[in-house]
Order: structure tokens, then sequence, then C-alpha cells
């Protein structure tokens, strides 16, 4: 069997460099090289970052509320964004653990908005409003959902991994990100429980 | 048999190479085998990557087709391929052109990204 190899280069912002490796394999040689391994990964953990103003989002469709919601109209709450898909396992993993957050803090000063940002082009069916209903009723999602179905509000956030979070305090200032599924009452649980209890103590 | 490997390195979204390598290896391959009239195409991601299944992985044929790709082989919580998955050409071919979609996650690090990769 012929196997050809092609490794991609990266540099800076500019276009791809192609190099070409052929590599002539005897045998069923349909598995990759075992040597091949990313760079180390960041932990999915919150991190706190300096203090810098949430840019305002601008999404038009909404779920599990009646208009847009708006980054001005929550000033004075607390302000979780979860950006997700519903086609992300690791995502709807972590539902449980907004749900709950929810359930706790809404009447705290609470307010967790969903950036639902599909990983596809359309033909799979995440920018879809029906799918999207169908999976808020599937995992008991009540916060609401904004349809970021041209990445817009996950370029802006510069995100980069579902499932992200942003922690924004009430003064409109982001104050911690991360990613990364987590589970009730797990370390990032209870990281970003004490983070949103930190925020909500505050002026 | 004749197989075509391709990718690497193009991941949407991925957080830059913290090593400082220039060069990356591939993330996610793909493999063409002739089927008789046809031609499987089979995805392999490197070990550390994970195929999400419940979006399936997309080429997107260059004069608009789209192929979906495909495998029985599920992990329990039907959350990722356990067996590259395969999509078919109803023709023979030893190259491709196009743009594969494979949605990804880290094992061991919970995290998702796509990637897209030009063929």
């Amino acid at each position: 069997m012929r196997r050809f190899g092609f490794t991609l280069t990266r540099s800076g912002q500019g276009p791809f460099a192609l190099a070409a490796a052929i590599v002539l394999a005897g045998g069923g040689a349909l598995a990759l090289d075992s040597t091949a391994q990313s760079g180390p990964r960041t932990r999915p953990v919150a991190a706190p970052h300096g203090r810098r103003p949430a840019p305002a989002w601008h999404n038009a469709s909404w779920l599990n509320t009646d208009r847009p919601i708006t980054l001005e109209s929550l000033r004075g709450r607390v302000v979780l964004l979860n950006f997700w898909v519903f086609t992300c396992y690791n995502c709807t993993n972590t539902v449980p653990s907004l749900v709950e957050f929810d359930r706790k803090y809404r009447d705290q000063g609470l307010t967790i908005v969903g950036i639902h940002t599909p990983e596809f082009p359309p033909y799979a069916g995440e920018h879809d409003r029906a799918n999207v209903e169908r999976a808020l009723q599937r995992y008991g999602i009540r916060y609401p959902i904004a349809q970021d179905n041209d990445d817009r509000t996950w370029n802006l956030y510069d995100i980069r991994f579902w499932p992200s979070f942003v922690l924004i305090d009430k003064h409109g200032d982001i104050r911690y990100e991360g990613y990364g599924e987590f589970h009730l009452n797990d370390g990032s649980y209870a990281t970003w429980e004490g983070r949103i209890r930190e925020l909500l103590a505050e002026r | 048999m004749l197989a075509v490997a391709a990718g690497g390195g193009l991941a949407c979204g991925a957080a830059p190479d913290r090593a400082g390598r220039g060069a990356r290896p591939p993330e996610v391959e793909v493999a063409l085998v002739r089927s008789g009239a046809r031609t499987r195409v089979v995805l392999i991601a490197a070990p550390n990557l994970e195929i999400n299944a419940q979006v399936a992985p997309a080429l997107e044929l260059a004069g608009g087709p789209v192929l979906r790709f495909a495998s029985p082989a599920l992990t329990p919580d039907s959350a990722y391929f356990t067996a590259p998955p395969v999509a078919w050409l109803d023709h023979p071919a030893d190259t491709v052109h196009g743009t594969l979609r494979v949605g990804v996650c880290e094992r061991g690090q919970e995290v998702c990204r796509r990637i897209a990769i030009p063929l």
C-alpha cells in the first residue's frame, strides 16, 4: 500500500506552508504514527484575568426569553456566559452544573447566558432553532440562550474550545475565563461556584 | 489498495503549539481505499483525539456535494467513534479535493474543537 503523509506548517497569520512526504509502507498501514502527539495543553480550569470590559454581543435569535438580552441590560448582575453546542458531549455533560448554578444563584443576581455556537455549517442541523429548542427541553435548560450561528460572539470573545465560560462582574467587566467539561461538585465546579459567589458578594 | 493521507495543524480555533514547534503531526488523516468501482474514505484521528460522533464528520467536495462519515462503532454513550468513520465515493479515486470538517475532542482534557482541513 502506498501512503502519502502531509504535514502542514503554520506560520503566524500567513498562509499555511505545505511540506509533503511520501512514505512507502507495507501492510495495512491505516493507523497513524504512534509518535504523533500534540504539545502540552492548558488544564481546563478557570483562570483569573485582569479586569477588562466585556464586549457587547448582538445576537438576534434567542430562546428562553421574550426579547434579546443585552449586556447593558444585565448591569448590576453577575453574568456567566457559556459557549456550547448541543452536539458537543463535553458541553451537554456540563449542563447539569449550569442548571444547578441557575437554580441556586439566579435569585441572588446571577444570569447564565448560553451562547450556542455551531461547530459545523448549516447542513449539520446545529443552526436549526427547533433542534436547539429540543436540546433545551432534553437538558432542562431554563436560562436564556442566544443562537450564534455566524460565530460573531464566539469571535468577539476569542473563544477556542467547547465548552467555554466567561464570568462577568456587576460592572460589565470580564473577571474569569476558562474552558472544559465539569460536573456537579467536582473541583472545577467548586472553582466556578466560588468565583460566582465572590462576584455576587461584590457591590 | 491505495491510501492517501492528509491532514494536520489546521485546527480552527486550536490553541497555538505551546511547544513552539513549527511543524505539527497530522491530527486527522484521510485514507482513500479502492473498493471495486467505489472508494472508501476513512478518517483516522491522532491517538490523543477522539472524533465527535454527535455531529458526523463531513467532506465538502469541490463542486458542492457533502459526504458525511459514519461508523457503527461508538462509545457506549454514542459520543465518539471507536472505529474510524467511513464515507463512500461512488467512483474510483486516488485523490479527493474539498474541505474536511471534523469535530474532535482531546482525550482526558474534556474540551472539543473543530478542524477544517482543505484537501
